[in-house]
């Protein structure tokens, strides 16, 4: 047996074993079992012509000849049933006739082949009468699947996948009609010639075309395998080149042992093969591997900046941006799990998705059923195959869901078990499907994502409970307010009352006769000078509330330049419902000039109000626990600038803190306070909160018992 | 003519007290702070006193503590915000006629001051 005849035989059993495996596997399918007949009638074909170059038997050649004439109609019947053509698919029994009626013609007659000439290593047909209407029965038979196929890819049919798979069938079609050259009469046809690996390509790429193109590593694994053969084959051929061409010449030079040579050099080519190998199946996979690295470099890019955001819509919305910008998509939405309502709300879009309507997903919507069953992304494709082969209710009822919304696929996000946020993406704008490697990147993105947003959440509620803080702090203060407040306001209204009491009673004694001469003469400047008192104390009554709403108010987020003589005179006034003026002195050092700071109003006021009470508290403490005689309280309030900052130096010389409570004074709810006097606790804490987290200023505190503390303060300049 | 000292940081109050009085043929005297109504009191013999509990140098409380540590008798109703049971139960035991809420309509003033007056006279 001729040893060229080995990879014959060899392809042969390999087309073989494939298509019987394929029809075991997928039966039900009319395109697989075509499939797999298409591989029947190749494998015939290659193995009558290994075993007519054994036998030299002629019925062998027929016999494989017979065969592949099937393979047109086959292949016809394939992309017939692929593209979904009723119309052609009553045909084929036609088809398939005039091929039984052509097989029968070559297996038993002269008419088509009238005979096989033997040539060196090979053989030729000679044509009989109906060789022409054979050929042509080809070509129309090969040229009608091309052309189908050519027609429903214009049409624009076949979308994603599909629309892959079309072109690879088509490429396949196009290979195995240059195999029949190998039909044309008078040719010479050897046993390694190009029409068996043209053949062996058709094959492969329609089988790659069937088996899912979602594994992407086969392409992977192909081109190794390609680049394995060939580097291999052409290494060892070098010595089998040498050996059987160059054979006369190595036994002048080498004598009896000449194939020494040949041998030496295959194995010391064989070790420099795998370099080679390695070489250039690093190119390649390098080549292949561009497109991937690039996702996963905006990935890590990604991650990165998404640690850094601590808003969950700048998050989102950041989100949205990377998929689209970096995978190239039509339209991306992001559907947040919310707590409360237990449903799934659209919170970022971007991209055409905006008018579907889908503002809510509910729980037991079929994406949301589906993602947390397989916990795994969704491709449309995929789900739509699904659904032609089970047809059931839910597969259905996802696929109109994922159709109504664009969405080509859904994406969940997982934290452990629970889904936090569910991403739907759009049509790719190229047009192209989604590989496995996207869904992959997608699905670490996603569950990147996922950490980030309960990151913001996190953060969002730590910033609400911090701001509920300094609220209730503030509240607080007001409670010790409380008294001075109800006795100021009491005081003008007792005033009022007396005001009005008394020209009332002049006014009634004068109807009576009963007013006093002298009263009488003046009653309309006692009626005109009380009405002005009345008019005083309504204003300055007005005036107290005014500060205490001003005080409580929220005010606007966010800093602005502020006014530091403003600042500190309104939270002085608050805090003299409770200082008596004699009880501690208050020295103000701030100059009209004083540049503005940039913060918010309202909370600085507190901590304003917090640095003089606390001083007013420490004074108090001192008079009360130390009772010295000559002891005089102060608070002294400078203001200096420092280049782009301001420092505030608040000092009085209270009673201090003790070097063992130093540590703890910006703890929350520790109090140095006297009980009597008791506030909450939250004092300098809630200072230390306002000024460095959102301000980004420095707050100090130096202090020494029985002589006195300092509170410093530094603030941005507001700019301009 | 009976005479009477009201105690009182509001000039409001001492003024419209003082001009409601003189049409009953009630001499008022008043004083600002504690320290004054020290004075007036040592200076002068009053009928009554209205003091205030709350005001800025010393508390009503004090002034009345001193009044009596000074063997000063005098009859006292304390004028207060607030009902602060530990300042009226200290200012009864210094011994007081009576206490006032701020804030009071004059009619009811009146009443009170006059009633405390009639008694004094009877």
């Amino acid at each position: 047996m001729p040893l060229f005849l080995a990879p014959l035989a060899v392809t042969s059993l390999l087309i073989f074993l494939f298509g019987t495996l394929l029809l075991f596997k997928k039966k039900e399918k009319t395109a697989n079992r075509c499939f797999s007949a298409i591989c029947f009638s190749a494998s015939a074909w290659l193995a009558a012509r290994s075993f007519y170059h054994i036998y030299s038997n002629e019925g062998l050649l027929r016999l494989g000849y017979a065969a592949i004439t099937f393979m047109p109609v086959l292949l016809l019947h394939f992309v017939s049933v692929f593209i979904e053509l009723p119309l052609l698919r009553r045909k084929h029994k036609t088809f398939y006739l005039v091929g039984a009626v052509f097989s029968l013609l070559i297996l038993f007659t002269k008419a088509v082949i009238e005979g096989v000439i033997d040539s060196s290593g090979g053989y030729s047909l000679l044509a009989g009468y109906f060789f022409p209407l054979y050929c042509a029965f080809f070509i129309i038979t090969l040229g009608l699947s091309v052309s189908f196929l050519v027609s429903a890819l214009i049409s624009g049919r076949f979308t994603g996948r599909k629309k892959i798979q079309a072109k690879y069938i088509l490429i396949s079609c196009i290979f195995f009609f240059l195999t029949t050259f190998v039909f044309i009469p008078g040719k010479d046809t050897g046993g390694l010639t190009y029409d068996l690996v043209l053949l062996y390509v058709s094959i492969i790429i329609l089988a790659y075309a069937i088996i899912k193109l979602r594994l992407a590593d086969l392409g992977f694994l192909v081109i190794r395998a390609l680049i394995f053969i060939g580097v291999y084959a052409f290494i060892i051929g070098i010595p089998f080149l040498l050996g059987s061409r160059f054979r006369q010449r190595l036994i002048q030079a080498a004598g009896d042992n000449w194939w020494i040579i040949p041998i030496i050099l295959s194995t010391l080519l064989a070790n420099a093969g795998q370099y080679v190998y390695f070489f250039i199946k690093k190119r390649a996979e390098a080549r292949i591997l561009q497109e991937q690295q690039r996702y996963q470099n905006t990935l890590r890019r990604a991650s990165l900046g998404m640690g850094r955001i601590r808003e969950l819509k700048r998050l989102l919305k950041l989100i949205v941006h990377i998929v689209t910008r970096t995978v190239r998509i039509e339209s991306c939405s992001i559907y947040l799990f919310h707590e409360a309502s237990g449903q799934f709300t659209l919170r970022a879009v971007k991209g055409s998705s905006e008018d579907t309507g889908y503002g809510i997903l509910s729980i037991d919507s079929p994406i949301v059923k589906y993602v947390l069953r397989v916990k795994e992304p969704v491709v449309y494709e995929e789900i739509r195959e699904k659904r032609e082969r089970y047809s059931s209710d839910d597969l259905l009822a996802l696929e109109s869901q994922m159709r109504f919304m664009d969405a080509e696929v859904a994406v969940p996000s997982f934290i452990e078990e629970r889904l936090i946020a569910i991403i739907m993406l759009g049509k790719k704008n190229s047009g192209g499907i989604y590989t496995r490697d996207d869904i992959v990147v997608f699905s670490i993105l996603a569950n990147q994502s996922a950490l980030a947003i309960e990151n913001t959440r996190f953060y969002e509620e730590a910033k609400r409970t911090h701001e509920q803080l300094i609220k209730a702090e503030k509240m607080a203060t007001i409670g010790t307010l409380a008294d001075g407040l109800s006795h100021q306001i009491n005081n003008r209204l007792h005033a009022l009352g007396f005001i009005a009491g008394d020209i009332l009673d002049s006014i009634r004694l004068r109807k009576k006769g009963m007013l006093p001469p002298e009263n009488e003469a003046r009653l309309f400047d006692d009626i005109e000078n009380a009405l002005g008192r009345i008019n005083e104390n309504v204003k300055h009554g007005g005036e107290i509330v005014e500060g205490l709403l001003k005080y409580t108010r929220k005010g606007p987020d966010g800093l602005a330049p502020i006014d530091i003589n403003e600042l500190f005179n309104s939270s002085l006034e608050m805090a003299m419902f409770k200082i008596k003026p004699n009880e501690m002195k208050i020295i103000s050092n701030i100059g009209d000039n004083a540049p503005k700071v940039m913060g918010n109003f309202a909370q600085l006021q507190e901590v304003f109000f917090n640095m003089i009470d606390n001083s007013y508290d420490a004074v108090i403490q001192r008079k009360a626990e130390f009772r010295e005689e000559d002891y005089r309280g102060f608070f002294e309030f400078t203001v200096q600038r420092k280049g782009k900052n301001i420092e505030i130096n608040a000092v009085d010389n209270g009673i201090g803190v003790k070097t063992e409570d130093m540590r703890k004074v910006f703890t929350p709810f520790f109090s140095t306070k006297s009980s009597s006097n008791k506030g909450t606790g939250l004092g300098m804490y809630v200072i230390r909160q306002i000024i460095e987290d959102n301000h980004r200023g420095k707050v100090s505190f130096e202090s020494q018992y029985k002589i006195g503390s300092r509170v410093i303060i530094c603030l941005p300049v507001a700019e301009g | 003519m009976a005479r009477i000292l009201v105690v009182d940081d509001e000039a409001d109050v001492r003024e419209f007290t003082k001009s409601f009085f003189a049409k009953r043929k009630v001499e008022v005297q008043v004083a600002s702070n504690g320290r004054e109504a020290l004075e007036k009191t040592k200076a002068d013999k009053f009928d009554l006193v209205l003091l205030d509990v709350r005001m800025e140098d010393m508390t009503g409380t004090d002034v009345l503590k001193n009044l009596r540590e000074q063997g000063n008798d005098v009859r006292v109703i304390m004028v207060t915000a607030v009902e602060d049971e530990e300042v009226i139960n200290e200012a009864n035991s210094w011994g007081i006629v009576g206490y006032i809420h701020k804030p009071l309509v004059l009619d009811e003033m009146e009443r009170i001051v006059m009633g405390e007056l009639d008694v004094r006279h009877i």
